[in-house]
C-alpha cells in the first residue's frame, strides 16, 4: 500500500515538473513575445507586464527543476498552487468577460491555441497533483520536520 | 501509527518555514530572469509601460495600404465631419462606450453591412477603424476587408479605446433600450 502511494506522489512531482519545465521554455526564449500575451490578457498594469514576463517564466523553470530532481518539493508545490490558481482566475475572469485571448500557457507564437473552456479545466486539472504533494508533504513534514523538504513516499 | 498529536505551533513552524523558502526562491530565480534580461541582445525595460510597446509595434504590423493614426492626430480627427469613424468590437461593447462620432461595425457582421454601406461611399473617403487597443486584431482584419472593396484612404488608430479612455478623452455610452 506504501509502495502504491509513493509512486502517487512520485508521478504527481515528475508531471508537474515536467509540465512547468515545458511550460517556461518557450518564455523564456521569447520575453517580449510572453509579455505581450501576458498585456493581452488585460489584467495587470501596462507598466508591471514587462517585469512579469521576465521573471515569471524563471520561476516556473525553478520549481519544475526542483520538483524533478526532488528538492524543496513542498515549497515548489506552494508556489505552483499559487501560480495555477492564479492562471485559472485570470482565464476564468476573460473567458467570463467574453475576451478572444491567446493563452500563452505553453506558447506565445501568434498561431498558438486560442483559450477555451477546456484551458481552465486544464489548469485546475493539474491543481490535483498539487493538492497531493501538499497535503502528503504536510503530514510527513509534521512528523519528522527534517524530511519535509525531501519529496513523499509514504 | 506512530506520529505524535500534532499541535499548532509545529504546523505554524512548518508553514513558516515553507512560505519563506517559497519567496526566496521566487526572488532568486526572478531576479535570474532580470539578470538574464540584461545579457540578451533584445533586452527590453522591465518597467516599460507595455500599452505604448505595443502601439508603436503595431505600426510595424500595419496591412499593406492600411494607414496608422496616433493619439495626437486622432483628438483632431474625431472631431472632423469629412471622416467615417468606424469601432469594430462587438456590439456590447460599443453600447458600454466608444469615441464620438463613431458607428459600430463589429468584425463579426462585416461581411453582411459593409457592401451596403461602401456602397453610397466615396473610394476616396477617409476612414478611421478602432478597436480595443493595440492587442486587438478586428481593426486590422476590418481595414483590410475595407481596401479589399476598394477604399484607398483606410487608417487604424492603433491605441484603441483603452488608450482614448486612458487619455481622459470623451466617450459616448448609448442607454436605455
Amino acid at each position: 500500500m506504501a509502495g502504491r502511494l509513493g509512486f502517487v506522489f512520485f508521478l504527481a512531482r515528475i508531471t508537474l515538473g515536467f509540465v512547468f519545465v515545458y511550460a517556461s521554455v518557450d518564455k523564456i526564449f521569447n520575453p517580449s513575445d510572453f509579455a505581450r500575451v501576458i498585456y493581452a490578457y488585460k489584467i495587470l498594469p501596462a507598466g508591471w507586464v514587462g517585469l512579469v514576463a521576465l521573471e515569471l517564466p524563471w520561476v516556473e523553470l525553478a520549481i519544475g527543476l526542483l520538483l524533478l530532481v526532488g528538492r524543496l518539493v513542498w515549497s515548489s508545490a506552494l508556489i505552483a498552487a499559487a501560480l495555477l490558481l492564479g492562471f485559472s482566475g485570470a482565464i476564468g475572469y476573460n473567458l467570463a468577460r467574453g475576451f478572444n485571448f491567446q493563452c500563452g500557457c505553453f506558447s506565445t507564437a501568434r498561431d498558438a491555441q486560442a483559450v477555451g473552456l477546456m484551458t481552465l479545466v486544464r489548469d485546475l486539472a493539474l491543481l490535483v497533483p498539487v493538492f497531493l504533494l501538499l497535503v502528503g508533504g504536510l503530514r510527513r513534514g509534521l512528523s519528522r520536520p527534517a524530511d519535509a523538504d525531501r519529496p513523499p513516499r509514504s | 501509527m506512530a506520529e505524535e498529536p500534532l499541535n499548532k505551533i509545529t504546523i505554524r513552524a512548518f508553514l513558516v518555514r515553507q512560505v519563506l523558502i517559497a519567496l526566496l526562491m521566487i526572488i532568486a530565480a526572478s531576479a535570474a530572469g532580470v539578470a538574464m534580461n540584461q545579457v540578451r541582445p533584445d533586452r527590453f525595460d522591465p518597467f516599460v509601460d507595455w500599452r505604448a510597446v505595443e502601439v508603436e509595434a503595431g505600426y510595424r504590423r500595419l496591412p499593406e495600404g492600411v494607414l496608422g493614426v496616433k493619439f495626437e492626430e486622432m483628438v483632431q480627427l474625431y472631431r472632423r465631419s469629412d471622416v467615417w469613424l468606424a469601432d469594430t468590437r462587438p456590439a456590447d461593447f460599443y453600447s458600454l462606450g466608444h469615441i464620438p462620432g463613431a458607428k459600430s461595425v463589429p468584425l463579426s457582421e462585416a461581411e453582411k453591412v459593409l457592401p451596403a454601406l461602401l456602397e453610397k461611399m466615396p473610394r476616396a473617403q477617409l476612414v478611421v477603424v478602432y478597436c480595443e487597443g493595440s492587442a486587438c486584431p478586428d481593426s486590422f482584419r476590418l481595414a483590410r476587408l475595407m481596401t479589399a472593396r476598394g477604399l484607398r484612404r483606410v487608417a487604424v488608430y492603433l491605441g484603441g479605446i483603452e488608450e482614448w479612455e486612458s487619455r481622459g478623452m470623451p466617450i459616448v455610452r448609448v442607454t436605455g433600450g
